[in-house]
């Protein structure tokens, strides 16, 4: 029996909606799991802007767009290769991205109180660390899990011979 | 292999959640609702030619955390830029949930200063202040600001008044007419107030003493009366030295007089 073009569209569509449509649920839940801390951390900078610069929402909206992009990437393309290299290239680019805007772990503000104008000076370099450490242990888990894949696809291309 | 992943994959899940809370945490406490810092009202204390200004420094924390080496300094420079005093005060603890109260103190070596211009003229100091503290014990975090304090001369527009002698029969007497204002917010000009003509020499050759109560930011109008036994004892090119012995400072000057 051949297969139509159409029913070969049908396939298609019947193997990529599942993976949409996680693709779709983990990036929004990605996307809540930013987007709600951060709100509950706005709501008092609000309350004292001169000590908060809203400088930081790009920096952080940058950062989600990352994770979700990712979230979303890594779903879609689970059961592949692919899903593995892009949790290599996650692990990787957050990393570099987090200690680039957060200017290596030293935050300057220069709020105006009344007439006085403040320098803050935030050293959080060893906050810093500890976020590499867990993203080298998520990177180290990435390559191991590609080392994993390779070995049981190996595997299983063996057996079937 | 798939036991280590699976583990390796909750212990990062696990790290990430203990790390978001304690920042949020961290933030949480940080912010000025739940630590406070603030300043009291000053008082100033006065020996031996030094000014004590004590700054009672009032901290709140109200956090999750405690907040720890906490170190004030102050740095006090005048209008011309040089240092004239520096103050630390450290508190090593502030534990979670508590309240601590301690003085700032600021201190002023009136020897330290030039005092001619700062006994006559208002000036303004430069006060550089820094705190430096660390929240949780890994977060250090540090303030600092410049203000102005302006300094208050207490013998600002100091003048003295030509003498005029009268006779009354056995000597003259003669009455000098001296003011001032007291623009120090601190200082109370307490004491005496000498006044000597000199004659060519530099010798005194007439004299008189007035004691004087003149607190801060009011203002001094008064007579020092001199009995001046021999008018001819007076040179036409006369100096007066004016001595101020106060509770506060001592200070003499030499001015042309007459």
């Amino acid at each position: 029996m051949v297969k139509t073009a159409e029913d070969k569209r049908d396939g298609l569509l019947k193997k990529l909606a599942p993976r949409i449509l996680k693709a779709a649920f983990w990036g929004f839940l990605t996307f809540l799991m930013y987007y709600i801390p951060y709100q509950l951390l706005v709501l008092p900078m609000l309350m004292f802007p001169e000590f908060f610069s809203f400088e930081i929402q790009p920096i952080f909206y940058n950062f989600v767009a990352l994770a979700v992009f990712f979230a979303v990437a890594i779903n879609f393309f689970s059961g592949t290769i692919l899903q593995h290299v892009l949790g290599v290239a996650r692990a990787l680019i957050l990393m570099t991205y987090l200690i680039y805007a957060l200017n290596g772990g030293i935050l300057t503000l220069n709020p105006n109180v009344g007439t006085e104008t403040f320098t803050i000076l935030v050293d959080f370099r060893a906050f810093l660390m500890m976020i590499i450490l867990v993203s080298l242990l998520s990177l180290a888990k990435s390559i191991l899990q590609t080392i994993n894949f390779l070995a049981s696809e190996k595997e299983s291309s063996l057996s079937q011979e | 292999m798939r036991q280590a992943l699976r583990a390796l994959g909750w212990a990062t899940k696990i790290l990430w959640i203990l790390i978001i809370v304690f920042a949020a945490t961290i933030v949480y406490s940080a912010l000025p609702m739940n630590f406070r810092m603030g300043f009291g009202e000053p008082q100033a204390a006065f020996s031996d030619g030094v000014i004590v200004m004590s700054f009672p420094l009032i901290i709140n924390n109200s956090g999750y955390y405690p907040v720890s080496d906490l170190n004030l300094t102050t740095s006090l420079m005048d209008d011309e830029g040089n240092l004239v005093s520096t103050s630390t005060t450290f508190v090593p603890l502030i534990a979670r949930s508590s309240n601590l109260e301690k003085s700032h103190n600021v201190s002023l070596s009136l020897n330290d200063l030039n005092l001619t211009r700062f006994l006559f003229e208002d000036s303004d100091f430069t006060a550089d202040l820094s705190i430096a503290m660390k929240f949780a014990r890994v977060v250090p975090l540090q303030v600092a600001t410049e203000m102005a304090i302006p300094w208050g001369a207490p013998l600002y527009n100091f003048s003295v008044g030509e003498m005029t002698p009268q006779f009354n029969g056995t000597h003259y007497l003669g009455a000098v007419p001296i003011s001032f204002e007291n623009h120090s917010p601190f200082l109370n000009v307490t004491g005496a107030i000498r006044f000597e003509i000199l004659n060519d020499e530099g010798e005194p050759v007439v004299s008189g003493e007035k004691i004087v109560d003149v607190p801060s930011h009011s203002g001094y109008g008064g007579q020092v009366e001199l009995i001046v036994d021999d008018l001819a004892k007076i040179t036409a090119n006369r100096q007066a030295r004016v001595s101020f012995e106060t509770s506060m400072f001592n200070f003499r000057m030499v001015i042309p007089y007459g």
